[in-house]
């Protein structure tokens, strides 16, 4: 890894005992057996139905995966001798999941719990059905893995674009966000902000996660700025996502700019495609006012209007309109 | 690059006026200069993101750096956390 680059965070982690406790009051889960199982990390976002394996089929199994187990995989069991139904269960349990857990309230089988009690698994219950079930630990699992990184740069919210501005240290972002902010947008986050993938979009939010410590802006020669409390509820947003970059360089003599605003460029972010718009720092410009009608520009082109290139096809209609009367004046040589 | 450990001594670990220490120093060196907590690097030369690490006493850090002052920007800042602890105590 480069120094000054993009930092990706290693794969994040949930231990059985976070989920638990994050999701307690949502679906009503308390934990029923296998206490040393809680320190244990889940990896995988999927859950599932170990239907298959209790009827002895074992390929392919996501050891990985929390086990659901709902009405029909504790009616199947019931219906098996108090043998079989151990020899099920301890098959289930020699994969090692990382955590069991019981739906609808349903009675847990005791061969189940003395099993998940031996070999140290979480065995959890809630009250809700298997579809609720399996839905909240799905979202929670996608959000708590999400792949993150942490990017340099301000994250503001301009007329509902996420404009992530970046550039050296020192080029004028905080001031450029301070103006945005002044102009009556939203600042998400000074400085540091982690960027999560969610699919095929990001969503970027500040790093600090305490409300008192959240919001705040450095500006050189004055300092330590919040925004809440200088700007209000209006000035500030908790998320966003991240849609367009801005980034700022220093003008160079001889460099070239994107002009006409034809050719687009887009920048990669965690696999994932966003606009990327270079914009060189001279005298006498106002990084606000392009801020807005770079995000402007971005909400103009996703609803279908692209300005360059329909002024682009519009000259060319007017540039072939003056070719064929040009080329009659010639043909007629009266 | 060049990248070296230091761990905060001084009791208060980096509060506002260590961090400025930090940013003053960063940014008198050429080279991009890092400082990277558990999993999470910030710019050095930057208030915000130093002071966002909200480091305390014990917390190990990365100090990194990368261009024609590299050493010399992470010895420095090296020296003024675990030799000159801030100026305090």
């Amino acid at each position: 890894m480069k120094v000054g680059q993009q930092i990706i965070m290693p794969t994040n982690k949930v231990l059985v005992q976070d989920l638990l406790s994050d999701l307690k009051d949502y679906i009503d889960i308390d934990l029923i057996a296998g206490k040393q199982g809680l320190s244990r990390s889940i990896t995988d976002r999927c859950v599932n139905r170990p239907g298959y394996i209790l009827a002895g089929y074992t390929k392919n199994f996501p050891a990985e995966s929390i086990q659901l187990l709902g009405r029909r995989d504790i009616g199947f069991l019931s219906t098996f001798s108090k043998k079989e139904r151990e020899e099920a269960i301890s098959r289930l349990l020699s994969f090692h999941p990382p955590a069991m857990i019981i739906s609808c309230g349903l009675k847990p089988l005791p061969e189940l719990i003395k099993g998940c009690e031996e070999s140290g698994i979480s065995l959890l219950r809630s009250r809700a059905p298997s579809w609720k079930v399996n839905e909240a630990f799905q979202v929670y699992l996608e959000e708590q893995l999400a792949e993150s990184l942490v990017l340099h740069g301000d994250l503001v919210d301009v007329f509902g674009v996420g404009l992530l501005i970046t550039g050296e240290s020192g080029i004028g972002k905080s001031e450029a966000a301070l103006d945005l902010v002044k102009r009556g947008h939203r600042l998400v986050a000074d400085d540091v902000i982690v960027v999560k993938r969610k699919k095929d979009m990001l969503m970027g939010e500040e790093l600090e996660k305490e409300d008192i410590l959240r919001h705040n802006i450095e500006i050189r020669g004055v300092g330590i700025l919040n925004v809440a409390v200088l700007f209000g509820i209006k000035g500030i947003r908790m998320h966003k996502r991240v849609e367009v970059q801005m980034e700022l360089v220093k003008w160079e003599e001889g460099k070239d700019y994107t002009r006409v605003g034809l050719e687009t460029k887009d920048t990669e972010i965690l696999g994932v495609l966003i606009p990327f718009v270079e914009i060189p720092l001279i005298p006498g410009k106002n990084i606000a006012s392009i801020a807005e009608v770079v995000a402007m520009n971005h909400l103009s082109k996703i609803s279908g209007y692209d300005f360059a290139l329909i002024y682009e096809n519009e000259l060319l209609k007017k540039l072939q309109k003056k070719a064929r009367k040009y080329t009659k004046l010639e043909e007629d040589e009266e | 690059m060049y990248e070296k450990k230091a761990t905060i001594i001084n009791s208060l670990g980096i509060h506002a006026r260590p961090a400025s220490m930090i940013v003053k120093l960063a940014s008198q060196f050429k080279s991009k200069v890092e400082l990277q907590k558990d999993d999470i690097g910030v710019n050095a030369k930057s208030i915000m993101g130093v002071l966002m690490l909200a480091s305390g006493k014990g917390q190990e850090l990365t100090i990194k750096a990368e261009g024609a002052d590299e050493q010399e920007a992470v010895e420095s800042i090296i020296e003024l956390i675990e030799k000159r602890k801030f100026d305090e105590e």
